[in-house]
């Protein structure tokens, strides 16, 4: 498709997804339900998008996809509600707009702190839209290049650096994450010769591990334990003023928009890596450009508006090597990747000859959803400050029930429960000692094309592990992969910085 | 997370877990076939399904054994002795004692109740009801005190089903009259509404939560449920008495 035809086909959707009022009413109502799942502390975008998968099963392709990414992109932003009205984020990833949004909400300006993050997680997610939407052919092109040991590095790759960057403790802990994902994934008869690896005579193992209920497990049920555990309770929230954003504050603040959106985008773009990696990183851009550094944590709007950019504009960015490489850029994209597999579309460089309109279609609904994420923003914050007085002790109960019920109806087997409440217990237990789940699921969903890649790029060269160093992609990956490892050790540190040390000091 | 001094010594556990889970994947793998036959094909190494698992276990045992390192240097040996001796000083048992940790336990016993015992075995309105009863009355509407008396009403009456379900008692039951698993679980769902109702009437903040809760325990499950079962067309996990009863009410309003 030429640009002129893309763009007439993009318009096109969005005509059509206007003037469809199931449509509107859909992407409205998912858009409000993930900000109220953002909002509440506890809740996160990945488990509305977890939760709802479900009950859009039964749906079309088109119209389950409305309503989960306007479940991501709502959910993304409704954490910054409580993050500026408590001071506790209600979502990872509005973990940094909580250091300047409290200070204005307790300023009394939170009501315009709100419509700030409102409009600039709009804009983000629009942003990233734009880069989902021109990017994703040249990536799509270039991926087609791709053989199997491409193919099989890349996955290799999205563990490893989702290991690395999200690693709260040790880095080794992400991998190891990684390779739990890696091992989850080995579980069931294999893809090349039909043998039962790891089955131990269960059947229901035989067609291997469902991915949604384990996702479901692994982000719920530890999220459900720990809230009750720790006995969860809210601060009493900061009242609302006036929502609306001036005019001239927006535009005073575009370029720190565009930058953060930027670094939205391309930290989304990396496998594994959620909004919460965008918003700090785009924070601390903020703070280290700024001419008034001292300003930030006291109420600083640029804080608050370069975080909410940014984790928005995660959303479109993640989006990029789902769609075009079958690799979720984010844990909510992972979730999604479940989602769509169960609609029977398997993303990769070949979407956009088996569905041609796809990637517009997302883009679409993207725009589509920030729009509405900017009305229901202005017009219901004030009612949607009232979830945070929902007690989570009543909420979670609730949750739970969801996440079983969630579980079952996705291929309607009890089994599936069976493996989602244990899964979701070791994950409780993997958090509490410092290893990161998002690796493990990534793990999880690679782990088949990482399997079957290595062993068909094996079949073609005989045994050789020769074309990894002949292909430039593969090679390249290789060394990306190597530098990535090596450089979490303190011996690669030391030795770069003698040969930096020798290099600059020259001759003597 | 923990506490830093505290993740290390997890380290210890945790490396020697991943370890051993490793090596178990090794000792499965090499089980596979490499180069003999399956199916009629003649394998050869690259080829074996044995390839990526032996992999992933190679990696976890060294990853695992890294970690364990990593540990021990942090900690040191007084460390480990230490964490020993406050093991065998019984640390742990005041761990297992501490408000949090009964909380947890909780939360992971309910949840272990309803999917392993109930949602195979007794009707899912009739389950969910108790189930969230059980856990509203024990974090929303109970103070400290009440938490634990109502635990120990979960594993009672927990132990109660299994026992049932497990001795056959429902089946021999079941010969005379229908769903008895049911029965037994709106009786204690009531029994636990009537001790929540008796354990908060003294104090007025505690009876209005209690009234909310009771509401909320038979709202949810069928809001849910009939949503699912209705609309969605999903049959429910084990369908019994309260899914007779709408089902006859369906039909009777259609």
């Amino acid at each position: 498709m030429d640009l002129l035809e893309r763009l007439a086909t993009f318009f096109q959707i969005i005509g059509g997804m206007v003037y469809d009022p199931l449509i509107m009413v859909i992407l409205f109502s998912s858009v409000f339900l993930g900000i109220l799942f953002g909002a509440m502390p506890g809740l996160t975008s990945t488990l509305g998008v977890a939760l709802l998968t479900a009950l859009t099963y039964s749906m079309d392709t088109g119209m389950a996809m409305v309503c989960l990414l306007a479940i991501y992109v709502g959910g993304t932003y409704g954490g910054s509600y409580a993050s500026i009205l408590i001071n506790i984020p209600g979502t990872a990833a509005a973990a940094a707009t909580a250091l300047d949004g409290y200070p204005l909400a307790c300023k009394g300006e939170g009501g315009r702190a709100i419509g700030l993050t409102t409009t600039s997680s709009a804009i983000g997610t629009m942003i990233s839209m734009l880069f989902l939407v021109s990017i994703s052919p040249i990536i799509s092109r270039f991926a087609l290049q791709f053989t199997s040991f491409e193919f099989f590095l890349l996955a290799f790759f999205g563990i490893i650096i989702s290991g690395t960057l999200t690693a709260p403790d040790l880095v080794i802990k992400g991998w190891i994450a990684g390779f739990l994902g890696l091992f989850l994934a080995c579980v069931g008869r294999d893809l090349l010769q039909f043998y039962p690896r790891f089955t131990f005579g269960i059947p229901e193992l035989d067609s291997g591990i469902e991915v949604v209920p384990v996702l479901i497990g692994a982000f719920g049920i530890p999220q459900i334990i720990e809230v009750l555990r720790t006995q969860m309770k809210m601060a009493r929230a900061k009242t609302l003023t006036k929502i609306m954003p001036e005019m001239g504050t927006v535009v005073r603040n575009f370029p720190t928009t565009v930058r953060s959106a930027f670094i939205g985008v391309g930290i989304g773009a990396v496998p594994g890596i959620g909004e919460d990696i965008a918003g700090w990183v785009s924070y601390g851009t903020a703070k280290n450009t700024s001419k008034h550094p001292e300003t930030f944590g006291k109420g600083e709007l640029k804080g608050v508006i370069a975080s909410e950019t940014a984790n928005n504009a995660c959303v479109g960015g993640a989006m990029i090597p789902l769609l075009n490489l079958g690799i979720p850029g984010s844990p909510p994209a992972a979730m999604l990747l479940g989602a769509l597999m169960l609609h029977g579309v398997n993303p990769g460089p070949m979407i956009s000859f088996e569905h041609p309109t796809f990637i517009l279609e997302v883009s679409a609904i993207l725009l589509l959803a920030s729009l509405a994420m900017w009305c229901t923003g202005m017009v219901l914050a004030r009612q949607v400050v009232k979830i945070l007085y929902v007690p989570t002790a009543l909420l979670m109960p609730i949750i739970a029930l969801l996440c079983i019920i969630g579980s079952y109806s996705l291929g309607l087997s009890i089994f599936n429960l069976y493996l989602m409440l244990p899964v979701g217990i070791i994950c409780y237990f993997l958090g509490k000692m410092g290893f990161p789940i998002a690796p493990l699921v990534i793990g999880v969903i690679l782990g088949p094309m990482a399997d079957e890649n290595l062993r068909r790029a094996l079949m073609v060269s005989q045994g050789s592990f020769m074309p990894v160093f002949e292909r430039p992609v593969s090679l390249i990956l290789f060394i990306i992969i190597l530098w990535t490892v090596c450089s979490q050790f303190s011996w690669y540190k030391k030795g770069l910085a003698r040969l930096k040390s020798k290099i600059f000091s020259g001759p003597r | 997370m923990l506490e830093k001094d505290i993740l290390r010594k997890s380290d210890l556990i945790s490396g020697l877990s991943i370890v051993a889970l490793g090596l178990f994947i090794v000792s499965q793998a090499i089980r596979m076939p490499m180069k003999d036959s399956w199916g009629g094909v003649q394998n050869v190494w690259f080829v074996s399904p044995a390839l990526f698992p032996l992999f992933v276990g190679a990696m976890l045992v060294f990853l695992g054994a890294a970690l364990f390192i990593i540990g021990l240097r942090s900690i040191g040996r007084e460390g480990v002795e230490e964490m020993l001796r406050a093991w065998l000083q019984g640390s742990l048992a005041v761990f297992l004692r501490e408000p949090a940790t009964c909380r947890f336990f909780a939360v992971v016993y309910a949840l272990l109740l309803l999917v392993f015992v109930m949602v195979p075995r007794v009707d899912f309105f009739a389950g969910a009801v108790l189930f969230l009863l059980l856990l509203f009355g024990q974090f929303y509407c109970s103070s400290d005190s009440g938490f634990v008396r109502l635990f120990r009403f979960s594993l009672g009456g927990g132990l109660l089903l299994v026992l049932f379900f497990v001795s056959g008692a429902d089946q021999l039951i079941s010969a005379t009259g229908d769903h008895p698993g049911d029965w037994l679980t709106i009786g204690l769902t009531v029994v636990l509404a009537g001790y929540l109702f008796r354990s908060t009437r003294q104090r007025d903040d505690l009876r209005r939560r209690y009234w909310l809760t009771l509401f909320l325990a038979l709202l949810v499950p069928f809001t849910v449920g009939i949503i699912f079962k209705y609309f969605l067309l999903v049959p429910m996990p084990h369908e019994g008495l309260v899914v007779q009863f709408l089902d006859t009410l369906r039909y009777a309003v259609k």
